[in-house]
């Protein structure tokens, strides 16, 4: 009797002792590993758990033939700003043209007193646009009413911001903070010109990189390489170039220096 | 207890240090980086006479008149700037009535290649051709479309009220036209063998009835030119129409319409055995084939869906895996594949005219590619995928309008015509 109550004693006492012992570690190499997790993903910058993605929703109804074409969007996409690259170079192929084949007449010279709108201001244009047949239209255009811009608008691909079908902003608490970021890969597909024979390749990035409260680059880096570092060096070129921005509202400042945004070139 | 605290308090440290996510945006679709290429004053070894100097002039005219037509791709120097990224270098001796001519490729300083021609009367043009379409192919390390020509129709053999409407043959740029069939009648939709050797292309022809009063039938009949021997042979003479041939990728077969059955089908027609097979068996009119490279779609253009609508399907069947692309449009028309399979250029009834638009063979990204042009149609991508050939009409008067081939790239930008004072020309088609 009195050997087996010992024994329980002893038994009832190691058992505590060592479950603790155990207990303590568990909790300290899950701690562990969950600290150094979050280092390194941040030192790493691969951490795709707290990701948000932003991407405003834009619903396209084909109801009609486009009235745009390609060159025409292409314009209304390109800021009158945006500086213009080798004037002196141009002029030279221009010279370059053999008489005997293409006649200055015959080019299509772009219109250019039609007024050049970023696609977000085309959009607003769009979305506030009340939607009307497409006979009616017609003759409101023959009556010279439309005017630049209204005058190319179709009832062809009609644009409206949408609500909720890809766009997922909504979760999205800080208007601040998202009005302030959707204005950075406009500003940076201006710096962002690929040669030929790398788009044709369909490859794909990601740029790392964090904005201070003026608008500098804090730092910057590739979070996803394409596996073509020439690809990824315009890419980032591209951000780099592109700074400063604007400085980020004070709301929005801490955490586009601690967290910073990522951009998918093309997409993400 | 106190190492418990300890943890617990490291643990709500890293969770503060979450706060927010990272915010991830796309960028979008990048713009266009032109290669830039210069050309360099060429080096003349010993010395060139008269008739040489003019030789020389005219193949560097040329050259550079070529690479104009890719200026989506490059942005080219003018000689003596030697800060270009290519830079072609030509060198250069007299060689009887012409002259030798070698041109050196450098990227970046370094020499990526050479090439040489001697360029010289009649083979002027070709050996300069050929020479831009080295340089070309040592950039790119594609094929170029300066050695490419282009068959066409024109009615300016008509005389009186007879239109005529017989086949033509020019460069690439418009240049050197040669006239190749006479049969003072009407020719309609060649195409061109993938060898290049053999025009495919339908003629109405009269036939005799055995009538006594020496009636005729009118028919269209498919036929074959051979370049070489410079024969025709009849491929199809069934009665009715027989149209709008398309070769194969290895051609050894084609594919047209026939109207036999008395509604407009598409058949395969085996050119060896003349075995027919339908491809397409719908009671509505199917027309105007074009095939991919692979032999795995065919797009084609249908009123199955009560107006002109432009459909794909796999060739290899009977109506196998038909898909509608085009949902829009008044009137659609001349669907035709790009080379490699992934668009169809087709042209539209807009307004008062026709216009040329773009479509993936998924039936997305439906865009525009000419406006406030004349009329557009009857588009023809180039070998290469990068250019598209079409005819434009104006109108001038009530009875009098020209109708000219222009070529664009395939964004629609519009690079010139190519067409000057001959005729109404029509269904302008490249050479592969």
């Amino acid at each position: 009797m009195d050997v087996l109550e010992r024994d329980r004693q002893w038994f009832s006492d190691d058992f505590k002792s060592s479950f603790m012992l155990a207990v303590a570690l568990h909790i300290f190499l899950i701690m562990i590993a969950f600290i150094t997790g979050r280092v390194l993903g941040v030192v790493a910058g691969t951490d795709n758990s707290a990701v948000e993605i932003l991407s405003a929703s834009v619903r396209v109804d084909v109801v009609g033939m486009p009235k745009l074409t390609i060159e025409e969007l292409r314009q209304m996409e390109l800021p009158t700003e945006s500086p213009q690259e080798k004037p002196v170079q141009a002029e030279a192929t221009k010279v370059e043209e053999a008489k005997d084949v293409i006649k200055e007449g015959d080019l299509v010279i772009p219109d250019e007193t039609k007024p050049k709108k970023s696609l977000s201001s085309f959009l607003q244009d769009y979305s506030s646009q009340k939607v009307k047949t497409a006979p009616k239209d017609k003759k409101g255009e023959k009556g010279g009413k439309v005017t630049g811009l209204d005058s190319l608008i179709i009832e062809g691909n009609r644009l409206s911001k949408g609500t909720a079908l890809v766009g997922n902003n909504s979760d999205i608490a800080d208007p601040v903070y998202v009005g302030y970021v959707q204005t950075i890969p406009e500003k940076v597909r201006q710096n962002w010109r690929v040669p030929g024979f790398l788009k044709e390749q369909n490859l794909k990035c990601k740029i790392h990189f964090w904005i201070g409260p003026r608008g500098e680059i804090l730092k910057a880096s590739i979070r996803e390489s394409s596996g073509n570092s020439e690809y990824d060096n315009i890419a980032l070129e591209a951000v780099k170039a592109s700074a400063p921005f604007a400085p980020p509202p004070v709301e929005a400042a801490p955490r586009l220096g601690s967290r910073g945004l990522v951009l998918g070139f093309p997409l993400i | 207890m106190k190492f418990f605290a300890l943890i617990l308090c490291l643990m709500t440290f890293s969770v503060h240090a979450e706060d927010a996510p990272v915010t991830m945006l796309s960028v979008g679709e990048a713009l266009d980086a032109k290669d830039q290429l210069t050309f360099g004053q060429p080096r003349i070894s010993g010395s060139l006479n008269a008739a040489q100097q003019k030789v020389l002039e005219e193949v560097l005219s040329l050259i550079q008149n070529d690479f104009a037509f890719y200026k989506h791709r490059f942005e080219i120097g003018t000689t003596g700037n030697t800060s270009g990224y290519y830079m072609v270098a030509f060198t250069v001796s007299g060689a009887g009535a012409g002259v030798e001519i070698t041109a050196e490729v450098s990227k970046a300083g370094k020499v990526i290649g050479k090439d040489s021609a001697s360029p010289a009367g009649t083979k002027l043009r070709d050996e300069g051709h050929k020479l831009s379409d080295a340089i070309y192919r040592r950039i790119t390390g594609k094929a170029s479309i300066f050695r490419e020509k282009i068959v066409f129709v024109s009615d300016r053999s008509t005389t009186g009220r007879d239109t005529r409407k017989e086949l033509y043959i020019m460069d690439f740029d418009g240049r050197r036209v040669e006239r190749l069939t006479f049969f003072n009648s009407t020719i309609i939709s060649p195409a061109i063998s993938p060898d290049n050797r053999n025009i495919i292309f339908s003629l109405i022809q009269s036939h005799a009835t055995g009538d006594r009063r020496g009636k005729e039938n009118k028919n269209i009949d498919l036929k074959v030119y051979d370049r070489e021997t410079r024969k025709f042979t009849t491929v199809s003479g069934h009665p009715g129409v027989n149209s709008g041939a398309a070769y194969s990728a290895d051609g050894k077969s084609i594919y047209f319409t026939l109207t036999t059955s008395g509604n407009a089908d598409i058949y395969e027609m085996d050119l060896a055995t003349k075995k027919l097979r339908k491809v397409t068996n719908h009671y509505a009119e199917d027309v105007d084939p074009t095939v991919t490279a692979d032999g795995a779609s065919m797009s084609f253009l249908s009123s199955r869906a009560g107006r002109a609508h432009i459909y794909i399907m796999d060739p290899r069947g009977t109506e196998k895996n038909v898909r509608r692309v085009s949902f829009v449009g008044q009137f659609n028309a001349s669907p035709r594949y790009s080379p490699d399979g992934k668009s169809i250029v087709f042209t539209s009834w807009v307004d008062n005219g026709f216009d040329l638009y773009r479509i993936d063979a998924q039936g997305n990204n439906l865009a525009r590619l000419t406006k406030d042009f004349g009329s557009n149609e009857e588009p023809w991508w180039s070998p290469d995928g990068e250019f598209i050939i079409f005819t434009s009409q104006r109108v001038l008067s009530r009875s009098k309008a020209t109708q000219d081939i222009y070529i664009m790239n395939r964004d629609g930008e519009i690079l010139g015509k190519l067409t000057q004072d001959f005729g109404r020309t029509y269904t302008p088609r490249w050479t592969n």
